[in-house]
């Protein structure tokens, strides 16, 4: 049974672009323009993943307001704010209520594809625990990570990142002491962002990884240069 | 030309010596006031004559009861003058110096009796009468060329020189009486009978004394006599003796015979009666005189002199100063005067004659040492429709000016503390108005930075005046130049917001064709699209770049930096990102060490750089220098060879949207790369200066640091 995808979008020509895609990969898409509709149909079924813009025609915030209700009926449905506010404090807001990701509407669409599917992923590997979970795990000392679940253990404590994040995070450890500049940086997390958004991913990730362990020094930033994981 | 500038204070305290018309304006109707005062005062004692003369008529028998007798020669009429102090009994004239006009000269004209071996000239006197409170005084300067003494053995009183008094008492009695004396010295009248023949004297009567004093010319023989003795007729003559063994008297020159009660001298002796009427009607500084139809003077009562500031005894310590200063400043009315008729018994002139004629006269006259100015009102005094006399007001017009001096000291004084306190007001209404437009210069100057940005909005004035309308339309101009301000600041971000939509659609649309289509993948048209597409994103990122970093600020926490460490880092990423370029760090030996915020330096950096490898040639050197200004700043500088700055661009190259680059590069710039630095370098209360270098020719940016 193929997965369902809800696309909450008010402006047609995106949401009938992005349903075409989507479609074409085999999921089934439910197209909303507006909070009422959606709220109204997410009443009467949850779909597997929702795409969520914030501003809905004349609700400023029903993105967000969306996403709150969504994640009171579910914990676990992923969620991934697809907008063209690029703010911090907007991306902050869309993070706390619980999104899985927050991407900027300059995303492309294979970009997009990628997500989505790691996100079916993580989900298949949650429900299937038990597979053999040796093999796509990376260990660099305090630092494990998933690669199948697509989630992050820092001194066997489950770190919450974003797919951003995550990607982020897998790109530096991969090569220890290796300097990643933003632009490899932003190729690995398959996101086009400018160089202060990479700036503020690192800021919040240091700050998740801190909230564990506050000794936690393992990103080291290389003026000029980049980042680079601490071995 | 040199232009003065003029304050508004000392325009308006020019203004305000305009008020100093006020007191001009007042003099010249101080001095206006006089001609006014002058009829004012003609017309009052014109009046006064009138109502004084009428109440003369009604006691018409005060004036008859001594002018009644006819009489036409002057010379048988005694006129006595109160005198105004008494005389020394010692036969010596000097007390009578100043009544000179009151002798009266008897000469050949007036010889009663002439005697046998008289010789012409040889005798005749100066005679004057006057009244001291009781008495009435005589004196008689004899010119005689031989003085004959009594001889005391001999009965007959009259063989020597001796003056006989003839009067009718008031009891209507005819006496006669002899003064004759052995040697000068006192001397006291004979009572001598009523018999002219009969020389021998009847009684030594004492109430009449007299002096006899030898002079020069002849005698001078002084007299006194009770008035209650004297009725209405008095006569004096002179008998002169030469010849003592002649047995019969001399010449005798006087005013009337003695021999008879009918050939008598009239006589006025003052009355109390007219005296205290006139006394009653008189006034301060006037003269009243009352005469008879012969010009005579019958009253006078009065005095001109004496017109001094009566209240300034009473006056404080400041007033009498003030007083000083006008005394200076004022004409003031003169001490003392000379006044020619003060002595007269009789009165001439066009104004008595006038009155006598029986019209009312009103005139001025000026006192002979021009000191003051007399007004005169005669009018006459009528009687069963005769002219029976006149009176004759006086009054010193100084009073007029001790009026209008007081005016005048009434007006400056009002004046001065009116002028002082205008003055003193309008000063400080300037003040205050100064100090508010002062204000709100200040205030609309610290509004607006040295680059013309709105720093903060200033609290306008509640006044409901134009200033605190001024400064309300200046607040409102602020506002809205600083909501403008804001507008084109955050015109980038909302830019790139609104065109992120469009923009999606266009970047979806395309994705969708490429997997609809796959041979479409390599079609040129699709990749100079998705190339169009990559140049938008960036310069919306670059848009939305600033905003964000605003943002960040805001979230950024500051912490102790060394300047250094990080240079040398970023220099070393420099290097291997741009190989083409050599990169020169010069770094001082002292401390570098910032509270700063790493991320935001190292982005402050970027933008620096980048704009010095985007305008300098490759393999031109990159020089950064990291040291300290003169007075301890951290100075990191950053040259490139490249072009020279436009002159008029370096003011606002740091502003959003500026940008001195050639338009038609391929890469896009939006002048934010500046704004950035700006920005950043604000927030670590730095500053940044781009200037021109000449050897070698180049661009330094100056980023100043405050150390720690």
């Amino acid at each position: 049974m193929p997965k369902t995808i809800a696309i909450v979008e008010d402006e047609p020509s995106i949401r009938e672009n992005y349903a075409d895609a989507l479609r074409r990969q085999g999921y089934q898409v439910n197209t909303y323009a507006n909070g009422r509709d959606a709220h109204a149909a997410f009443q009467q079924a949850l779909p597997d993943l929702v795409l969520l813009d914030i501003g809905l025609e004349d609700e400023i915030d029903g993105g967000f307001d969306l996403c709150r209700d969504l994640r009171g009926q579910s914990a676990t449905l992923p969620i991934i704010f697809l907008t063209a506010r690029d703010s911090d404090f907007d991306t902050v807001a869309g993070l706390r209520l619980g999104a899985d990701d927050y991407l900027t509407k300059d995303v492309s669409l294979p970009q997009l594809m990628a997500r989505i599917s790691a996100l079916f992923r993580r989900l298949e590997a949650v429900q299937q625990s038990d597979q053999d979970e040796k093999d796509n795990i990376l260990v660099r000392a305090d630092l494990s990570l998933d690669l199948d679940r697509l989630c992050a253990h820092w001194q066997q404590q489950a770190i919450d990142l974003t797919l951003t994040e995550f990607w982020i995070v897998h790109a530096l450890a991969l090569h220890p002491g290796h300097v990643k500049n933003r632009e490899q940086l932003m190729q690995d997390a398959n996101i086009f962002v400018d160089d202060s958004t990479i700036t503020s991913h690192i800021k919040r990730i240091r700050k998740k990884f801190e909230g564990i362990d506050t000794a936690f020094d393992a990103i080291d930033t290389v003026y000029g240069m980049g980042y680079r994981w601490n071995a | 030309m040199i232009k003065t500038r003029f304050s508004l204070k000392t325009k308006l305290l020019l203004f305000s010596i305009t008020i100093l018309l006020i007191p001009w304006i007042g003099y010249k109707y101080v001095r206006g006031m006089e001609t006014f005062l002058k009829s004012s005062m003609e017309e009052a004692l014109g009046n006064r004559a009138h109502s004084l003369a009428i109440v003369l008529q009604q006691h018409v028998d005060l004036l008859s009861n001594q002018a009644a007798i006819n009489i036409n020669n002057e010379s048988e009429h005694l006129y006595l003058r109160p005198l105004d102090n008494p005389i020394q009994l010692d036969g010596y004239t000097d007390d009578w110096h100043f009544s000179q006009d009151l002798f009266q000269e008897y000469s050949e004209q007036h010889i009663i009796k002439k005697s046998s071996d008289h010789k012409p000239g040889s005798l005749h006197f100066r005679q004057a009468t006057g009244s001291y409170k009781q008495h009435l005084f005589a004196v008689f300067k004899v010119n005689d060329n031989q003085i004959t003494y009594h001889n005391p053995n001999n009965n007959r009183i009259d063989d020597c020189d001796h003056l006989r008094i003839a009067l009718l008492t008031p009891q209507g009695k005819f006496q006669r009486y002899y003064l004759s004396t052995v040697a000068p010295g006192r001397i006291i009248a004979q009572l001598m009978p009523n018999d002219p023949d009969n020389n021998t004297p009847i009684k030594a009567e004492t109430r009449i004394q007299g002096a006899w004093q030898e002079t020069a010319e002849g005698y001078t023989l002084e007299i006194r006599l009770p008035i209650s003795m004297i009725g209405s007729k008095l006569s004096f003559a002179i008998n002169d003796v030469d010849d003592p063994q002649a047995g019969h008297s001399g010449s005798i020159i006087g005013s009337a015979s003695t021999e008879h009660l009918s050939a008598l001298s009239t006589i006025k002796v003052p009355s109390s009666g007219l005296e205290k009427l006139l006394n009653t009607l008189g006034m301060d500084s006037s003269r009243i005189w009352v005469i008879d139809k012969n010009k005579r003077v019958l009253a006078l009562s009065g005095n001109l002199q004496a017109v001094t500031d009566t209240d300034a005894s009473q006056r404080s310590v400041p007033t009498k100063l003030l007083s000083l200063f006008y005394r200076l400043i004022l004409q003031q009315p003169a001490a003392s005067f000379e006044d020619i008729l003060s002595g007269v018994s009789k009165l001439n002139g066009r104004e008595i004659e006038t009155a006598l004629s029986g019209k009312p006269t009103v005139s001025w006259r000026e006192t002979s040492d021009q000191n003051a100015t007399i007004l005169t009102a005669t009018h006459p005094v009528m009687s069963h429709n005769a002219v029976i006399g006149a009176v004759m007001l006086e009054q010193n017009s100084q009073r007029i000016l001790l009026m209008q001096n007081r005016a005048m000291e009434e007006l400056i004084n009002l004046s001065i503390p009116v002028f002082l306190g205008g003055t003193l007001l309008i000063v400080l209404f300037a003040g205050r108005l100064t100090s508010r437009i002062s204000h709100l210069r200040n205030q609309t100057e610290q509004a607006i930075t040295s680059d013309g940005k709105v720093a903060h909005v200033f609290n306008a004035s509640n006044s409901n005046d134009e200033i605190g309308d001024l400064s309300r339309t200046f607040s409102d101009l602020l506002q809205r130049l600083h909501q403008y301000n804001r507008y084109l600041e955050s015109m980038a971000s909302k830019l790139s917001h609104e065109l992120r939509t469009p923009l999606s659609v266009v970047r979806s649309s395309l994705d969708n064709l490429e997997q609809v289509q796959p041979e479409s993948t390599n079609n040129t048209y699709l990749l100079r699209a998705k190339e169009g597409l990559e140049r938008l994103n960036n310069i919306l990122n670059r848009l939305s770049e600033a905003s964000r970093l605003e943002q960040a600020i805001q979230q950024a926490d500051k912490v102790t930096v060394d300047l250094s460490a990080l240079l040398q880092s970023c220099v070393a990423g420099y290097q291997t990102a741009y190989p083409q370029h050599p990169f020169k760090l010069t770094i001082s030996e002292q401390n570098h060490k910032v509270l700063a915020a790493p991320d935001l330096i190292v982005q402050m950096l970027d933008k620096l750089v980048t704009n010095a490898i985007d305008f300098s040639q490759a393999d031109t050197t990159i020089e950064i220098r990291l040291d300290r200004t003169d007075d301890q700043w951290i100075r990191l500088s950053i040259f490139n060879q490249g072009p020279p700055l436009p002159v008029e661009m370096q003011e606002n190259l740091f502003d959003s949207m500026i940008s001195v680059r050639p338009t038609n590069t391929r890469s896009s710039h939006l002048g934010l790369g500046l704004y950035i630095v700006r920005l950043i370098i604000e927030f670590h209360q730095g500053r940044v200066e781009a200037r021109n270098m000449d050897t070698p020719d180049g661009v330094v940016f100056m980023l100043y640091f405050k150390p720690i």
